[in-house]
């Protein structure tokens, strides 16, 4: 991994628009107008 | 599970949405939301695109996952906060709930633990990331 890679504090994220686990899609934009959005990245089935 | 949707309308209260990204499919990921009872999205990378966007495709481990990590977006894109790896699952809901309010108010944080080792709040996530990780298995029935 290298971190320069990954958006740090300060930086913009970058945009993303993935369908869930039901089909909807679901994009950043949409999920930050609120106020904000925690993001988290997790490993999945291994 | 019932405390976890409490703080998920906290969450909510506060103006911070949630959501979490694996390079699973959905057929693999439904069933396990489901179990769990998860009311947040979980996002499906099949393509890897975004974690390769992110930086965070571990690419040693089964043709590529995510490594953990947790962001905090702010309405103009701008991460406001950020944890990686082990110290992304070291948090505490309280913690991570008064960050999203100080931002729901646009006051700048007060805790700045970017150094610091230990990443206030989503220690809420932990049990939830652990069981998408360890406690359902691959749906072999």
């Amino acid at each position: 991994m290298d971190e320069r890679e990954i958006p740090s504090v300060g930086e913009k994220a970058p945009e993303f628009a993935l369908a869930d686990s039901t089909g909807v899609v679901r994009r950043l934009d949409d999920l930050i107008a609120g106020g904000m959005c925690i993001v988290v990245f997790y490993r999945g089935h291994w | 599970m019932a405390d976890y949707s409490r703080h998920l309308d906290d969450f909510r209260a506060a103006g911070a949405e949630l959501v979490a990204i694996s390079v699973d499919d959905a057929a693999r990921t439904e069933p396990v939301r489901q179990e769990l009872g998860i009311k947040f999205p979980l996002l499906c990378d099949t393509s890897r695109e975004v974690v390769k966007k992110y930086g965070l495709l571990n690419s040693r481990e089964k043709g590529g996952i995510a490594l953990p990590a947790s962001f905090v977006i702010d309405r103009e894109r701008v991460v406001r906060f950020r944890a990686l790896e082990d110290v992304a699952s070291r948090v505490s809901v309280d913690q991570l709930l008064e960050l999203a309010r100080e931002l729901g108010r646009g006051v700048e944080p007060k805790t700045k633990p970017r150094n610091s080792g230990v990443f206030p709040g989503l220690m809420f996530l932990r049990a939830t990331m652990n069981a998408l990780r360890h406690g359902v298995h691959s749906p072999n029935k």
